[in-house]
């Protein structure tokens, strides 16, 4: 947009010239459009940081040789006096301020050298207990100097770190660190919010989605309840965010992130097998401890609450009855709401579990199959009718993954795949000539900088 | 203020290495040492290089050494009206009491219990339930497990072959360990016993 903005503002004295507006309309135009805005050195920053991560990983591989020869206080005083350096280059590029981009390099490198630092002592003194507490002080180091700079590299790093952290606990100690996700949360999508950077909010949101999964999954069958909360947590979050003007890139990144999530996990649920085999392990052979069930308990009730301020708002501005409302938060609160049906209503019941249970399964499978059909007719409709190419193609992509999916696990027979594969073919075939035919009815809306380019 | 709070965060991250460091430093320096038998096989840490895996024999705590509050736990946990409430993959923390033979230096376990005795030499550590029986414990882990070398030299370890012994004999390696007021134990050191055993596939060769 920006871009587009630069580009008429230098077409202005070429048109006011071919007499295609006045004098007057050019500079009404220049005064309304600011011009291009100060952007961050981009360069120095992307080139000096990862040069600094770069460097950061060398004087650990470098110490991990572990010389026989350098006393281990020698080894102290390298890393330590690197340490040092590194931050007062900081300080004083900073309070230069000459480049921001350097300085921040700077800092990023004196907080690749403190991890270096962590994994040295733990070396030279051989400590080998628990392993992942490094990640997880490592990266409340960076959080210390992305809050404080405030620095996007460092809240990068820092998102990466906890959600290694996560994982290192989850494989190596098979245990769940409930803390990860809210240290994501509140540590780095908090900052890119406030600094407004979709860089940061893209992998927060992603190293949050990681923290979530491995934090809160203590057991198998609760796998679908954390994703498909999460996913509703992104959806409600991108929903809230997309009245910010300050911010407008907030809502695709978290909706993408969100959809990403989702799609997937409502495709498995279409699997009738796959649905009563995760209801089956959702049942705990006993009463599961305080500290495995409270945190799912509160994040239903966060993703509830959450998804109720969503709805009020939409109610009172009048927008719950948008295609858009429907398909990013209704439909994934429809299967979450299932889930969760499914999932309790056999053991309120009376009567065997046994029983109940494949009930429950085939309940869910249909619900998460007309969802997903919702979703590709929802995309071929909208994508047909306003002659969007991107959903059109996403609405067909769906369509032929559903039809080949259930073509091996619903139909027996080889006259209704027979007659699916032609229905599916045919109705591609209309989408294509629908789409055709409302585009070139649609009026040409044409970039006037480059005539025959859409728009 | 920006700056002096960034000098602050300069300053944590200062105090976090030199706390890490100071610490085992100063148990290597005041604290009282003994030998742990062990046996050694080489790994390679993607951060750290090398190292040598270290099994002692006092990770393994047979029942008769438990304490009193150590044996309710385990049958707390062993009894299924209530075992639930223990996952199997937490940990719990151990106090080992060490007895040293005066001569040798050598340690081995006297008790362990769940809280640290009044007096002697004791080692924390740490191990699963899923490595708690009612006849012994397994795998206890003393955070001296993993002892770093130079890169190159983790064959000589898992050979169990120092320089100067025959080509085939394996000697017995012990570890010389600092062990701290609170049972923070840190290693300082390695020696191989006199005392080898020639393999007997290697000696045929």
């Amino acid at each position: 947009m920006a871009k587009h903005e630069h580009r008429i503002l230098e077409k202005l004295d070429e048109w006011t010239a071919a007499g295609l507006i006045s004098s007057a309309q050019a500079a009404a135009i220049r005064a309304r459009e600011p011009g291009p805005k100060s952007t961050p050195p981009w360069g120095i920053m992307i080139f000096a940081g990862s040069g600094a991560v770069v460097l950061g990983m060398g004087v650990i591989l470098l110490f991990a040789y572990n010389w026989d020869q350098m006393h281990k206080f020698g080894k102290l005083a390298i890393i330590f006096t690197a340490l040092a350096a590194a931050h007062t280059t900081g300080i004083i590029l900073r309070s230069k301020n000459l480049t921001p981009g350097f300085a921040d390099a700077a800092f990023l490198l004196g907080t690749m050298i403190f991890g270096a630092g962590i994994w040295l002592v733990a070396q030279i003194y051989h400590i080998s207990a628990h392993y992942p507490n490094a990640f997880v002080v490592w990266a409340i180091g960076a959080l210390l100097f992305a809050w404080l700079l405030p620095s996007v590299a460092q809240g990068l790093l820092a998102a990466v770190l906890i959600a290694t952290w996560a994982c290192c606990e989850a494989v190596s100690y098979d245990s769940h660190p409930v803390a990860a996700p809210l240290l994501v949360l509140v540590g780095s999508g908090w900052l890119a919010w406030r600094m407004r950077s979709p860089v940061l909010l893209a992998v927060a949101a992603v190293s949050f989605v990681v923290s979530m999964g491995v934090g809160l999954v203590f057991h198998a069958g609760c796998v679908m309840v954390v994703l498909l909360g999460t996913t509703l947590m992104l959806e409600s979050a991108a929903w809230l965010a997309r009245d910010c003007a300050s911010f407008p890139a907030a809502t695709r990144i978290l909706h993408i992130t969100g959809i990403i999530l989702y799609l997937p996990v409502l495709f498995i649920l279409t699997f009738h097998d796959a649905a009563k085999d995760l209801l089956r392990n959702s049942y705990w052979s006993d009463q599961p401890p305080p500290h495995e069930w409270l945190p799912l308990v509160v994040l239903i009730l966060a993703v509830m609450g959450l998804f109720a301020g969503v709805w009020y708002r939409a109610v009172t501005e009048q927008r719950f009855n948008t295609q858009k409302f429907r398909s990013h938060l209704l439909a994934p609160a429809l299967i979450f709401t299932t889930y969760l049906i499914a999932w309790w209503a056999p053991l309120l019941s009376d009567t065997a579990l046994s029983i109940h249970q494949p009930n429950a399964a085939t309940m869910l499978c249909a619900a998460a199959n007309a969802l997903f059909i919702y979703h590709i007719l929802g995309n071929l409709w909208t994508g047909c009718r306003n002659s969007r190419l991107r959903q059109v193609v996403g609405g067909s992509l769906l369509l032929a993954v559903w039809i080949f999916a259930r073509f091996a696990d619903l139909f027996d027979s080889l006259l209704v795949r027979g007659t699916m594969f032609m229905v599916m073919g045919a109705g591609l075939f209309a989408v294509a000539v629908i789409y055709q035919r409302n585009k070139s009815h649609l009026p040409a809306v044409t970039n006037p900088l480059n005539p025959g380019k859409e728009d | 203020m920006r700056g002096k709070l960034i000098l602050i965060a300069v300053l944590v991250q200062v105090l976090i290495l030199g706390w890490m460091a100071g610490e085992r430093e100063w148990i290597v320096r005041t604290a009282p040492t003994v030998w742990l038998r062990t046996a050694p096989v080489d790994p390679r840490d993607l951060f750290r290089g090398d190292y040598v895996t270290l099994g002692y024999e006092i990770s393994t705590i047979p029942a008769a050494k438990f304490g009193p509050a150590l044996k309710q736990l385990i049958a707390e946990q062993d009894d299924k009206a209530v075992g639930y409430r223990h996952s199997y993959e937490c940990e719990i923390v151990l106090y080992v009491t060490l007895k040293v033979d005066p001569a040798t230096g050598l340690a081995s376990v006297a008790f362990a219990d769940l809280t640290p005795p009044a007096a002697g030499v004791f080692i924390k550590g740490r191990v699963r339930r899923y490595n708690q029986t009612a006849t012994a414990i397994t795998r206890v882990s003393y955070g001296i497990d993993a002892y770093y070398i130079q890169q190159g030299r983790g064959s000589e370890f898992e050979r169990r072959n120092p320089a100067g012994l025959a080509d085939g004999t394996q000697a017995p390696m012990e570890m010389r360990v600092a062990i701290g007021h609170n049972g923070t134990a840190v290693l300082t050191g390695h020696r191989w016993r006199s005392l080898g055993m020639t393999s007997q596939n290697e000696a045929e060769h």
